[in-house]
């Protein structure tokens, strides 16, 4: 049967979902079940297709003074809501008042920053699930789940580490960054063999250049830790990254045709793609 | 300890994501960017932008259904090759490379010897067959992969549907996410690891023009 370009151009349309839920926007109290009882009824009478699943949880370490990660994780927060997912970043509350993140709630896109109180990995990780569980219900197009996890928590806590399922590292190019992740991949898969490690290689200027970073830290995680990385391509080092983060502002909001953007636009859809095969594997 | 459970015949959308969630792994060089694809007449599970750019029509069928796969695959591979400008049209950013042949996978339980014998005559790599078994970890779907070539598989005896195993007890060969992809690949497939960088970025995307850094400014 002869086709033409219209006919295949909605199979490039996202998957998942049909129109955005207009109670998409409405936040839920953060620990409000989504299988109490009128919900569940309400779940039982829709098919499986339809029934979202309890949005994937993504770890990315981050220390306590790092402007330039926790930026590019609130931009890839923002990047993912732009998608059409529910984005949500969740954050230890020692991190309030700090210069890692803007105010906490509802910010570009329904983008939603979230501060609990935990004080370990543990409690993190159980606030993240609560999180994920109450966004559920408003989550017919997918999304992803942010948890700024401190690295000093996954060195001293690693019996923990259980909890984490997916986790993105975020490296730069330079030898010693990439060193760093690696040891902290080695950490993480030595008490959680079946945890799932990505990365982004940020701060660089050509594809080459983070291609290159990317094949040694993957090289080497497979050599020494029979590790399998998946890649979430790179994040420039653009001008606009910086100016953004001192001004808290949105990269993708405030430079929509920066390189940045479409980098962090890049990550974001490889991310929200893997997400969407965790909700429906 | 993990017990792992095995699975019989999951539905089919469960059955395609948790493949296509594997193949991640199994092949990082492959990037999924279609599920359900209608070709000429029936549906692509998977379609997928390979290391090298090329489309990959990714075909899963059951017990029995190799060859009427192998068959929609080649069927596919003659749809595709004339429709690689349309997609590049549509989607530029979807990486791929106008020069690359498409290829297709095939990702069965088993695989009859006809179906190997066949795929033996067509040029290296056009179509590869990977098997596949389901098993339930922590109530959650997930399947092994490995190569479907009869001289590089290891020999699996499957055991009953729905007993449980002990992780560990599945050997080197068999255990599911990271070393036995490796194991059981060809040599194509191993080249194609060392390159498992993605992104749909181009050079062009890294660098604006003065004209627009002015607009930026």
């Amino acid at each position: 049967m002869p086709r033409d370009l219209a006919d295949v151009l909605h199979y490039f349309l996202p998957e998942i979902g049909d129109a955005p839920d207009a109670s998409a926007s409405r936040i839920a109290p953060l620990g409000h079940d989504a299988n109490n009882s009128n919900n569940a009824n309400e779940a039982r009478s829709r098919t499986r297709a339809t029934t979202p699943a309890a949005l994937p949880i993504l770890g990315l370490p981050i220390g306590d003074r790092d402007v330039v990660r926790a930026a590019l994780a609130w931009n890839l927060a923002i990047e993912t809501a732009r998608l059409g997912g529910s984005a949500l970043l969740l954050a230890p509350a020692s991190d309030e008042g700090s210069p890692l993140w803007p105010e906490p709630g509802v910010g570009p896109l329904g983008t939603e920053l979230v501060f609990c109180p935990a004080t370990d990995l543990e409690s993190l990780y159980r606030a993240a699930r609560e999180l994920s569980l109450s966004r559920t219900k408003g989550s017919q197009r997918g999304g992803i789940v942010f948890v700024r996890i401190p690295p000093t928590w996954l060195v001293t806590q690693a019996r923990e580490t259980s909890a984490i399922d997916w986790l993105l590292l975020l490296s730069s190019a330079n030898r010693r960054d990439l060193h760093e992740a690696h040891h902290l991949a080695r950490t993480v898969l030595s008490s959680n063999p079946r945890v799932e490690i990505g990365v982004t290689i940020h701060g660089v200027t050509s594809i080459g250049e983070a291609r290159a970073a990317f094949e040694y830290l993957s090289r080497i995680s497979e050599e020494e830790l029979g590790l399998c990385l998946a890649s979430y391509g790179l994040l420039v080092d653009d001008l606009h990254v910086y100016r953004a983060i001192a001004a808290q502002r949105p990269i993708g909001i405030a430079h929509p045709q920066a390189p940045a953007t479409r980098a962090l636009m890049d990550v974001a859809r490889m991310l929200s793609e893997d997400a969407r095969s965790r909700l429906h594997g | 300890m993990a017990e792992l459970e095995w699975e019989g015949h999951p539905e089919r959308p469960s059955l395609r994501r948790a493949i296509r969630h594997r193949l991640r792994r199994f092949d990082p060089g492959i990037r999924v960017v279609a599920e359900g694809f209608m070709a000429e007449t029936s549906l692509i599970d998977l379609l997928a932008v390979g290391g090298e750019g090329e489309i990959v029509s990714i075909r899963i069928g059951r017990d029995g259904d190799d060859r009427t796969l192998l068959t929609q695959a080649l069927a596919d591979l003659t749809w595709l090759r004339p429709r690689l400008a349309d997609f590049l049209k549509l989607q530029p950013k979807l990486g791929l490379e106008p020069s690359a042949a498409p290829r297709a996978m095939l990702v069965c339980p088993e695989f009859s010897r006809e179906t190997q014998a066949a795929v033996e005559n067509l040029p290296p790599r056009s179509i590869e067959l990977t098997r596949y078994q389901c098993f339930r970890q922590q109530g959650q779907l997930s399947v092994l992969l490995e190569t479907g070539s009869p001289s590089q598989r290891p020999p699996v005896t499957r055991p009953p549907v729905g007993s449980s195993l002990d992780r560990t007890a599945l050997g080197s060969e068999t255990i599911p996410p990271k070393e036995p992809a490796i194991r059981g690949r060809s040599a194509g497939a191993r080249a194609r690891r060392a390159t498992g960088f993605r992104t749909g970025l181009d050079e062009a995307d890294l660098h604006i023009e003065v004209e627009e850094e002015k607009l930026l400014d």
